[in-house]
C-alpha cells in the first residue's frame, strides 16, 4: 500500500516536473496548478530538485534542444511514467555510465531554471 | 633536386586543395542546415501563432463553436508540427524521430486545462467554464515561448559563424588565384555540390534505412560524408569541363 502510494506521488511529481520541458509559454495558472500538486505530493524541494536533474531531465531536456520543434503542450501521464521508468531501468555501464554522469551534471537548459526557480518558490 | 622539391610542393598543394574543398562542402553543407532549420522554427512559430489568432477571430464572429475551435487548433498545431519537422535537414528529421512523444490528446487537454483553471475534473464544470477551457486551449495553441524560440537562434548564430569560414576559404582560393572568375564559380560549385550532396545523403540515408530514423548522429556523418564526396566529384568535374588556363 506504501508503495503504491509512493509510486503514485512520484508519478504526479514527474508528470509535473516533465511541464518545465514544453515548448509552450507557461501561464501564471500553470504555475499555481503545478506548485499545488507539488505541495501536496509532499517531497522537499532540495529532493525535487534532484528528481528533476536526475529523472525528468535526461527524459526530456531534447525537447528544449535548438533542433527539436518542440511538443507544446507536454505529455500524457502514462507516456512520463513509462519513459522516465524505461530510463532509470536502463542505467548504463562502463564508458556509457561515465558518458551519464557527465551528461548529468550538464546545467539545466536556461529556460527550465528559470521556470524551476519560479515554482521552486511557490511550494 | 629541384624537380624532387617540385614535385612534393605540387604533391603538397594537392593536399591542401582536397582539405579545403572537403572543409568548404562540409561549412557549406552545415551552414544550410542551420539557416533552414532556423527558417523552419521560425515559421511554425508565425504559423502556430496566426493560426490559434485565426480561430479566435472564428469564434467571435460566430464561425465556429469555442468548442470546435480549440479542437481544430489542437489537431492543426499538431500537424503544422509535424510538417515543419518534415520540412527540417535530415539530422533535425531522425532527431525529432528519435524523440517522437505522444503528446496529449484533445480530451487530455480538456482534462488538464480544468484542473489547471479550476482543480476539477472536466465534467464537473459548468457551460461557461467550459467554454473558458475551451478559449484557452485554443490560446495554449499558439503561444510558444519566447525562450524556446531564442534557443532555436542558436542553431542559426551556429550556422552565420560557420559561414564566415566558408566565405573565409573562398577568399582565399579565390586571392590566390590567377584566374579569379574560374575561381568564383569553382567555389560557387563546391559549395552548391557540398549542400546538394549532403542533404541528399542524409535524406537517402534515412530513406534506404543505411541510418535508422532515429539516429542523428548516424544521419550527420552519412551528410557530412555525402556532401564531401559530392563537392570533391564536382571539382574534378569542373576541372575537366573548366581546365585551368595554362598561362
Amino acid at each position: 500500500m506504501t508503495d503504491l502510494f509512493n509510486a503514485d506521488r512520484r508519478a504526479q511529481v514527474w508528470e509535473v516536473l516533465a511541464e518545465l520541458f514544453v515548448g509552450k509559454e507557461l501561464q501564471d495558472y500553470d504555475y499555481a496548478a503545478l506548485a499545488r500538486t507539488l505541495r501536496h505530493c509532499a517531497y522537499a524541494p532540495d529532493e525535487l530538485e534532484r528528481i528533476l536533474r536526475d529523472e525528468v531531465a535526461p527524459v526530456w531536456r531534447h525537447n528544449l534542444s535548438p533542433l527539436a520543434i518542440p511538443e507544446m503542450e507536454g505529455w500524457p501521464t502514462e507516456e512520463v511514467v513509462t519513459r522516465i521508468r524505461q530510463h532509470i531501468a536502463n542505467q548504463p555501464h562502463g564508458v556509457r555510465k561515465l558518458l551519464a554522469i557527465m551528461r548529468r551534471r550538464r546545467a539545466l537548459p536556461e529556460l527550465v531554471i528559470a521556470r524551476w526557480t519560479r515554482l521552486r518558490r511557490m511550494i | 633536386m629541384q624537380s624532387r622539391l617540385e614535385n612534393s610542393h605540387a604533391s603538397d598543394d594537392a593536399l591542401l586543395k582536397t582539405a579545403l574543398t572537403s572543409l568548404q562542402a562540409t561549412a557549406s553543407q552545415f551552414t544550410a542546415s542551420c539557416i533552414n532549420d532556423l527558417r523552419v522554427r521560425l515559421q511554425y512559430a508565425r504559423d502556430i501563432a496566426a493560426m490559434a489568432e485565426e480561430f479566435r477571430t472564428a469564434v467571435q464572429t460566430g464561425q465556429l463553436s469555442v468548442h470546435h475551435a480549440a479542437e481544430q487548433a489542437s489537431a492543426v498545431r499538431n500537424r503544422l508540427m509535424e510538417l515543419s519537422r518534415l520540412k527540417s535537414s535530415p539530422t533535425a528529421r531522425a532527431y525529432a524521430a528519435r524523440l517522437k512523444r505522444n503528446g496529449r490528446s484533445f480530451a487530455e487537454l480538456e482534462l488538464k486545462y480544468a484542473q489547471q483553471l479550476y482543480g476539477e475534473s472536466f465534467a464537473a464544470l459548468s457551460e461557461g467554464r467550459r467554454a473558458t477551457v475551451y478559449a484557452e486551449t485554443n490560446r495554449g495553441a499558439g503561444r510558444p515561448d519566447p525562450g524556446v524560440m531564442r534557443l532555436a537562434q542558436q542553431i542559426g548564430k551556429a550556422g552565420q559563424r560557420v559561414l564566415l569560414v566558408s566565405l573565409a576559404i573562398a577568399v582565399y582560393e579565390i586571392a590566390k588565384s590567377d584566374d579569379w572568375p574560374r575561381e568564383k564559380a569553382r567555389q560557387g560549385a563546391i559549395s552548391g555540390a557540398g549542400i546538394f550532396g549532403g542533404w541528399m545523403t542524409g535524406t537517402a540515408a534515412l530513406a534506404t534505412g543505411v541510418c535508422a530514423a532515429t539516429a542523428p548522429v548516424c544521419v550527420t556523418a552519412a551528410a557530412l560524408v555525402g556532401g564531401m564526396l559530392v563537392a570533391y566529384g564536382a571539382d574534378l568535374g569542373f576541372t575537366g569541363f573548366y581546365p585551368r588556363s595554362s598561362r
